[in-house]
């Protein structure tokens, strides 16, 4: 059976379940401040797990993120920190679009490091304060061992951990307690092209492909509103 | 009767002349810059030729011609301005900083009459060479705005308002609406202000101009302010033999923190910044200075973050001389943690950072601090994190929504392969654009004459492009040329 086919069965067999096996929530679980999300992955986040956020650059990857900081900065009122490869291919977030998401700025500290080790090691200091409720990191390439690491100390510390980026590698994978997958399905445009057209936002897919906790394979769609970015 | 007010009326003025003494002949400009400055502050040879700070240097030059022009040196004045008030603490053990080239000495207790007082302050400042102007009043205002009007005058009790009267408005610091609006009603002097009934004066120029009124009417409720005293805590090792490991300077280090603690409980004082100097054997000196989060005197959190800043030192000889020096001294405790809540532990932070620092560079660890500007690259300042997080007055969405933001992600511009179509982009690095909106046009500080430093002018097109692969760009056309600015993701 393919896994396309095994998804299709699952979906099939939830599809027969009665809406309170559904809905029930795993206890314990961090609510991730989107409902339609909280539902998906049947309650929330569990503290002290790594979560995955993987798709193309430019399906919703990083606004996914930034809204589940927003909940921790904003809504829980905790410190966030962010790791960043400035001179990746993805750049680097622009605050005042993160400020627009909700994300109390006070409460978020932008960590820069040019490489892996430079990557894992600020990962590893910043989890290891005790200080951050979340940390943020991209997918880089690392050995099975350090992501193990660095799940473990999440734990140990009840520090949400995320990974973002196109492409989660097996060891990432492995280790993830959540995998969350994005595909941006529509982009919404106001006016008619040209000149009066003006972005306005855009749907896109999530997945949940891995869930430790409760069933995986929900899918929803969430809307993504784009606030006019001044030059 | 027991503030004395010494004033310097343009305090960068006085200190450029006091560094080069010909300069007192000639009209003088300071500027902040010599390329396209503008006017920091003028004697008054130069006010009476229409020059007023804010000009620029051109505008000042256009009715001064024979001035000369002095760049402003702020570090100067500072140290100048306060090597006068470490003087003035011979008058009286209450001096206020209120302003560079204001300076208010409170006299009560002090034997002698205000004529003595005046006379005594006037031999204390002196050898600076600046050109003080003093006078001795009941209360601040008084005395600040007499200052300025002559001499060491001496204001009996009683008599402040009556002096004050003559004197026009624009002695008072005032919003400029207000201003405007008191000459539009015939209210040309603190006189004429002060007469203007209180009650119907509050009510209709709001809580602000109240003080005003009070101010007119020789009225000051404020106290001194009297600046902290510099104080030195200091201790060090030298000539006790030498450390060649890590372990023997750490122990020396720690041996060291428990003196300098209690040198600092002693003091009943806590630091804001640890300097930490090492001499090596070969001459070479390493200094450290620790930035903690929040002022302390506990030797563990000193001794952790040694620890950490060490990390990133590597020594070519013996450690053979230690120096400790607290700098940013604070009085009183610390907040204990269980009436925190739920804001950030300091102490954890500043240790994060440090070891963040020693280990990715000092500007590894950054915040995002928001400030009014017009574009939102200068609005938003990437600022490391020093003493406790910025505040931000930026005002984030407070309310929690069922959508997500898209995230505009800045990359480094690069150079794109565009294809156009009737001067519109229609393929972009062999992609066909699926919908594009623009162009929007951007001048870069078309308000403003110049640029900052070198910074080129700039004027470009920008678009918001779908690309077929689902890609959703923000592109710019700049001198023919097509860059990428950003990715919404």
């Amino acid at each position: 059976m393919s896994s396309f086919d095994r998804i299709q069965a699952f979906d099939q067999l939830r599809a027969r379940l009665p809406p309170t096996v559904i809905t029930a929530a795993v206890p314990g679980l961090r609510s991730t401040g989107l409902p339609q999300l909280d539902t998906a992955l049947r309650g929330g986040l569990l503290p002290g797990s790594l979560t995955t956020i993987e798709g193309q650059l430019g399906s919703g990857v990083s606004g996914l993120l930034a809204r589940l900081l927003a909940t921790v900065t904003h809504h829980d009122g905790k410190a966030a920190a962010l790791i960043e490869q400035p001179q990746a291919r993805q750049g680097r977030f622009d605050p005042a679009s993160l400020a627009a998401a909700g994300i109390a700025l006070e409460r978020l500290f932008f960590v820069h490091a040019d490489n892996e080790l430079g990557l894992a090691r600020a990962c590893d200091m910043l989890i290891r304060s005790g200080i951050f409720a979340a940390v943020a990191l991209p997918t880089v390439e690392m050995r099975a061992q350090v992501w193990t690491r660095l799940a473990l100390l999440a734990h140990k510390h009840g520090c949400l951990l995320f990974a973002t980026g196109q492409h989660a590698s097996s060891e990432l994978r492995f280790c993830a307690t959540v995998r969350l997958h994005c595909t941006r399905m529509q982009v919404q445009w106001s006016g008619m092209p040209h000149v009066f057209s003006c972005l306005q936002g855009a749907h896109t897919e999530i997945t949940v492909k891995k869930n430790k906790v409760a069933a995986p394979g929900a899918r929803i769609q969430l809307r993504y509103l784009h606030k006019a970015r001044p030059a | 009767m027991s503030i004395v007010c010494a004033s310097v009326p343009s305090f960068a003025v006085a200190a450029a002349c006091q560094e080069n003494p010909h300069l007192s002949d000639d009209a003088i400009l300071v500027v902040n810059t010599h390329e396209r400055g503008r006017i920091v502050a003028c004697d008054r040879q130069a006010l009476s030729l229409g020059v007023r700070p804010g000009m620029t240097l051109l505008q000042a030059s256009s009715r001064a011609r024979d001035a000369v022009v002095v760049v402003d040196d702020p570090a100067r004045n500072h140290a100048l301005w306060q090597h006068l008030l470490t003087a003035l603490d011979a008058a009286s053990p209450i001096v206020e900083d209120a302003a560079p080239g204001i300076a208010f000495i409170g006299m009560r207790g002090i034997p002698g009459t205000p004529q003595m007082w005046l006379a005594r302050i006037h031999q204390i400042l002196q050898p600076s060479g600046i050109p003080f102007q003093l006078a001795c009043a009941p209360n601040k205002i008084t005395a600040q705005l007499m200052a300025c009007v002559q001499q060491n005058c001496v204001v009996e009790p009683g008599h402040e308002a009556s002096l004050l009267a003559p004197l026009p408005l624009s002695v008072l610091d005032m919003p400029v609406r207000l201003y405007e609006q008191l000459l539009a009603l015939g209210v040309y002097t603190l006189g004429e202000l002060a007469t203007l009934p209180f009650a119907p004066f509050v009510r209709r120029f709001g809580n602000e101009a109240a003080l005003l009124h009070e101010y007119a009417r020789g009225i000051d409720q404020r106290l001194l302010a009297p600046r902290p005293h510099a104080r030195q805590i200091t201790r060090c090792i030298f000539g006790e033999g030498s450390a060649v490991s890590q372990d023997q300077l750490l122990v020396a280090i720690r041996t060291l923190l428990i003196d300098f603690v209690a040198d600092l409980t002693n003091a009943g004082l806590r630091c804001g910044r640890l300097r930490c100097t090492l001499e090596c054997e070969d001459a070479e000196t390493h200094e450290l200075v620790l930035q903690l989060a929040q002022p302390t005197a506990q030797s563990e959190i000193f001794f952790d973050l040694l620890k950490v800043r060490l990390e990133s030192v590597t020594l070519q000889a013996a450690v053979i001389g230690i120096r400790l020096s607290a700098e940013a001294l604070e009085e009183g405790g610390g907040e204990i943690a269980l009436f925190r809540g739920n804001e950030l532990d300091l102490d954890a932070l500043a240790t994060t950072v440090a070891r963040l620092s020693a280990f990715l560079g000092d500007r590894a660890v950054t915040q995002v601090q928001y400030r009014a500007a017009h574009r939102s690259d200068e609005a938003f300042l990437d600022l490391p994190v020093v003493t406790r997080p910025h505040a931000n007055t930026y005002a984030t969405a407070t309310t929690v929504h069922d959508h997500a933001q898209l995230m505009f992600r800045i990359v480094s511009a690069r150079a794109l392969q565009v294809e156009c179509r009737n001067g519109l982009p229609s393929r972009i690095e062999q992609q066909r654009v699926c919908h594009l909106a623009g162009p929007w046009r951007y001048e870069q500080r078309w308000w403003s004459t110049h640029l900052p430093g070198d910074t080129p002018y700039r004027s470009d097109d920008q678009f918001d492009v779908l690309l077929e692969d689902g890609a959703l760009w923000r592109i710019t056309h700049q001198d023919q040329a097509w860059m990428l600015c950003g990715i919404y993701d």
